[in-house]
């Protein structure tokens, strides 16, 4: 059975898969791409959302995508250093 | 030579060792404060706040310190320090016992949801400062040597929960900085003890300041070293 994602970890998953989009995805694909039920993802997105690291923005075709914002690439480029940070005084 | 020195300057030596803490504790509360607006994560918060309430304490002994070498030294007496000397020494004694408290929380806080008196739930972070102002109250109402007591609870704690950190990750095969830790908290809790036992036999161990001295350096040197060596490049 599949380890349990803590939360910077899934948070982590949902930027990089948004990152490896090009930054722009379509909210249908992250959904399926952070592997979240719909109820989960609808949190996290909102929880990205207003901490600024994700936003909403809406394409020359009328589509809602999301992007990272520059909290959200400084995350991805701090996230090993956190995760190192918390694993070695055990926080 | 350097035992000599350090025996007949004891004032300038601490007011030294205090700053020297004092800017270590702010550069570890600096790079916490980084990590935690980046990732929001509870735990790097409550170690952050801990350095900050350490980097608070050490400024204000200095300050004392300075005072009173400013003092024996010119034999003058700075009468608008006597008035609020009693606060900075309250403050000081809060804000290291905060300090202490939210080092250990760090370790503790995914396992505390807060305290249930009654109807009421309080956070517990909030329990963490009525803990630290009850400490401050002990100490120059009840009591006095009571600030040492707790911080020898407080670190006897942190021992037990960075040990079992530590064995989780020997456990697992991982290298890092488990065992520095758990070695901090055992200097911590020798430090608070030593002072203590100073504290109750004044002047028993004539050079003993020179271990004191040299356990903080060494604790918060290890701090320090922890900090870098985990947040160089990830």
């Amino acid at each position: 059975m599949a380890k349990k994602r803590e939360r910077l970890e899934v948070i982590y998953d949902i930027l990089t898969a948004v990152q490896n989009s090009g930054n722009e995805i379509k909210p249908t694909r992250l959904l399926f791409a952070s592997n979240l039920s719909h109820q989960m993802f609808k949190e996290y997105t909102k929880e990205l959302l207003e901490k600024e690291l994700l936003e909403l923005k809406e394409t020359k075709k009328s589509k809602k995508v999301y992007c990272l914002k520059d909290k959200g690439f400084e995350f991805l480029s701090e996230y090993k250093v956190i995760q190192n940070f918390i694993e070695n005084f055990g926080l | 030579m350097i035992k000599e020195f350090l025996i007949n300057n004891h004032d300038p030596v601490y007011w030294g060792l205090f700053t020297i803490l004092f800017c270590v504790c702010a550069i570890i509360a600096i790079r916490a404060r980084k990590l935690y607006s980046v990732s929001n994560y509870k735990g790097i918060k409550y170690f952050g706040n801990a350095f900050v309430f350490f980097a608070i304490a050490f400024f204000l002994r200095c300050m004392l310190d300075l005072v009173h070498y400013l003092e024996d030294s010119s034999r003058i007496t700075l009468r608008q320090f006597t008035i609020i000397h009693p606060i900075v020494e309250y403050t000081f004694i809060f804000s290291l016992s905060l300090a202490g408290l939210y080092l250990v929380y760090s370790l503790v806080w995914k396992n505390l949801q807060g305290v249930d008196i009654g109807n009421m739930n309080l956070s517990t972070e909030f329990v963490l400062y009525l803990l630290a102002a009850l400490i401050t109250l002990g100490e120059e109402i009840i009591i006095p040597g009571v600030i040492y007591v707790a911080m020898i609870l407080v670190f006897a704690y942190a021992i037990i929960v960075s040990y079992n950190n530590y064995k989780q990750a020997r456990r697992k095969g991982k290298k890092g900085f488990h065992q520095l830790y758990f070695i901090v908290m055992v200097l911590g809790i020798l430090g608070f003890l030593s002072n203590f036992l100073d504290f109750l036999i004044s002047g028993f161990f004539p050079t003993f300041y020179i271990y004191n001295v040299l356990i903080n350096l060494m604790i918060f040197g290890i701090l320090l070293y922890g900090v870098f060596f985990v947040t160089k490049n990830g």
